[in-house]
């Protein structure tokens, strides 16, 4: 068990160096049509007349 | 001198060449002492002979005096009793030193040249017998008043009150094999005149096969009638006990194999946990009960094996009051330090069956305090007479199954039928998770720094930095003037990486602003996009001033390699706005992430505190059983 652990958790930490290595993140924005985690496209809304609006309000506003 | 005849046991005074004769003393008990008069030795390096010994009777049973004669002219004593022996020498002390004999009690701590001892045996012993040559006259009563102290390491002390003023004795105890007893020069021994014959038991009579020749009760298996034994004979009755309902696991004659050593089951001793509890009638609690099995050896002396709830610990006597020791307990047992205290409570005797080397009566009451570090237990046994140290090691049911099952069948015992397998945490039980979580541990803490070291090293050397940046108004209008704007063309150099785009509003106020990205590699045309809304807003409400919201929004866009790049943007705002809003934008190359950091650092924490937690939660169960859960803590 001991040794699955030491196996499992040096094969994370090096997973993670590769990612680090390659610059990538988890949830960062890849481009067309790649990726796993990250978004595709993550664009504003518009309105009708095409305009970009925000995307939610807030409490107080 | 005094000496006592081996023939006739007169007991002459030796004055040169004449002899007064004193007057007849019993003749010695057979006890199985493996000492003969006569014997040969050496304690320290220092050869003896065994030139005599006094044989006294205390309440449970008998113990012997050897007197010593060192090769250098030194008297000296070796005590023995309960198979355990004590080497002292006289001390000259000042009239007054030692305390006096109703001063003390047992268990009591006492300062002895400075060192801790604590009081393990007080007792007036009476005289029944003596051989060989003595330096003081004894007769059959004569008594002995004597405190035994046990220190560190083993050191010994007696106050011996049948002189006036009382006498010291210090020394240590000793193992027998350590003597180098040397028999060829023992006095030839006379024939006994009591012989180990079978006997009965005075009520039913049931057989009685002695074991331990130094046995002082034995309690019949059969009526539960308990007999004085004396010189191996069943004397007298003088107490009957009820056979309890549910029979211990084991039988007396089974022989079990410890320690490579075949054990006898020699008696049996049922016993029930008891504490004061106002609320209970007669003012005590009672708790489970648990059965003592005392074992026995020829060469070995006496070991015990208790079975308490399905738990088992193989127990011996410890030579010393450890409480301060500074060595371990036994080889191989912890250090005295190491120990944490478990429970106290009082043992009450319920009901006994076989032999024992001592007066064992129902209603016997003993404190006891038990310490643990698993799988040692280390216990204090204490009553009005005598403190005893014991040590006892946990053994699982399989143990006990495989050591009884092969000596069973050497003396023709049925199956061994135990009591089932525990369901509770003994207070000395082995934690099976100990081991694994404390692996886990070291290696957490290693991989925990090896994870954030690498982290750390590969942003450090990584190429980074900001690659481009523009400044703009961004308006409410469509125009392509004030909604959309251009950062770039910048090029990425090397390698795969990133690009953190950093978009600040300054100023911006109970406004907002959307962005869209579009990042595109100039030679390929893949394109990353995104898109924030940058918003903040700020008031006063009943509670005071608030704000929400920031001026500032990241995008992030992975993956890119070599090449030349270009972020376009285009903006959106609130139509009721009209003046112009500011937007500062940023790239910045190979912006560091947490994300992988973080699932490597839950990867390499979750498998550890699993087991940390399954180890904690044995170990909370069973302290969830001792005096500290309870708040009774020392």
């Amino acid at each position: 068990m001991t040794k699955l652990y030491a196996l499992l958790a040096a094969g994370s930490i090096g997973f993670m160096g590769y990612q680090d290595w390659r610059g990538a993140s988890m949830f960062g924005t890849r481009a067309q049509g790649e990726g796993l985690f990250g978004s595709k496209s993550a664009g504003m809304m518009r309105g009708p007349d095409g305009r970009l609006i925000r995307n939610h309000s807030y409490n107080h506003k | 001198m005094f000496a006592i005849c081996g023939y006739c046991q007169a007991m002459v005074l030796r004055k040169g060449a004449d002899l007064e004769n004193l007057g007849k003393i019993s003749e010695i008990m057979e006890d199985g002492s493996p000492i003969r008069l006569g014997m040969g030795g050496k304690f320290k390096g220092r050869d003896f002979q065994v030139a005599g010994r006094i044989q006294l009777r205390w309440s449970d049973g008998i113990w012997n005096e050897w007197y010593l004669l060192y090769a250098d002219g030194t008297p000296g004593w070796l005590g023995e009793g309960s198979g355990m022996f004590f080497a002292t020498f006289q001390r000259d002390v000042p009239a007054g030193i030692v305390p006096a004999f109703d001063s003390l009690v047992a268990g009591q701590e006492v300062t002895v040249s400075g060192k801790p001892f604590s009081v393990s045996w007080k007792e007036t012993s009476r005289c029944v017998s003596g051989e060989g040559e003595l330096p003081f006259a004894v007769a059959e009563g004569w008594e002995s008043p004597s405190i035994d102290l046990i220190g560190p390491d083993g050191a010994f002390v007696t106050f011996d009150y049948s002189d006036d003023p009382p006498s010291l004795y210090v020394g240590e105890e000793v193992k027998i094999e350590s003597l180098a007893l040397d028999a060829s020069t023992a006095v030839p021994e006379k024939v006994r005149k009591v012989a180990a014959e079978s006997l009965s038991c005075l009520s039913c009579g049931a057989p009685y096969n002695p074991h331990g020749k130094d046995a002082a009760s034995w309690g019949c298996p059969t009526c539960g009638a308990v007999h004085e034994v004396l010189a191996g004979k069943l004397q007298k009755i003088y107490e009957n006990l009820k056979p309890p309902g549910i029979l211990p696991g084991l039988e007396l004659g089974m022989v079990g194999r410890f320690e490579e050593i075949d054990w006898t089951v020699v008696g049996i001793q049922r016993r029930n946990s008891t504490w004061q509890d106002s609320n209970a009638q007669g003012g005590w609690a009672t708790g489970s009960d648990w059965d003592e099995y005392l074992l026995w050896n020829e060469q070995n002396g006496y070991r015990w094996l208790v079975e308490s709830d399905g738990h088992w610990s193989w127990i011996r006597t410890v030579p010393a009051n450890l409480a301060k020791g500074q060595t371990a307990v036994l080889p191989g047992a912890p250090k005295r330090s190491e120990f944490k205290h478990f429970s106290s409570y009082h043992a009450v005797t319920t009901w006994v069956a076989g032999e024992f080397y001592w007066r064992v009566k129902a209603g016997d009451r003993n404190a006891i305090v038990d310490h643990v570090s698993p799988p040692w237990v280390l216990t204090r046994e204490t009553d009005d007479r005598e403190s005893v140290w014991s040590a006892g090691l946990y053994m699982d049911r399989a143990q006990i199954l495989s050591a009884f099952e092969r000596g069973s069948n050497l003396v023709g015992k049925g199956k061994i039928k135990l009591p089932p397998p525990p369901n509770t945490i003994g207070a000395n039980q082995p934690n099976p998770y100990a081991a694994q979580s404390k692996a886990m541990r070291g290696l957490l803490w290693k991989f925990l720094v090896a994870a954030i070291f690498l982290h750390i090293l590969l942003t450090a050397i990584l190429p980074s930095g900001v690659v481009a940046t523009g400044d703009f108004l961004v308006g409410t209008d469509t125009s392509a003037a004030t909604s959309r704007f251009a950062v770039g063309p910048f090029k990425f150099e090397s390698g795969r990486g990133n690009v953190e785009v950093i978009l600040e509003a300054n100023g911006l106020d109970n406004d907002w602003v959307a962005v869209d990205a579009v990042l595109t590699d100039r030679a390929t045309g893949r394109t990353w996009s995104g898109g924030k809304e940058i918003s903040r807003y700020s008031g006063y409400d009943s509670d005071g001033s608030w704000t929400e919201g920031s001026r500032e929004a990241t995008l992030r866009f992975d993956g890119l390699e070599k090449g030349e790049y270009l972020l376009e943007l285009e903006t959106g705002r609130d139509p009721s706005k009209t003046a112009l809003q500011p937007l500062s934008v940023k790239v910045r190359r190979n912006a560091s992430s947490m994300s992988w950091l973080l699932l490597a650092l839950l990867v390499v924490c979750v498998v550890p505190v699993l087991a940390i937690w399954r180890s904690m939660g044995f170990e909370t169960r069973r302290w969830a059983e001792s005096d500290s859960a309870s708040g009774d803590d020392e």
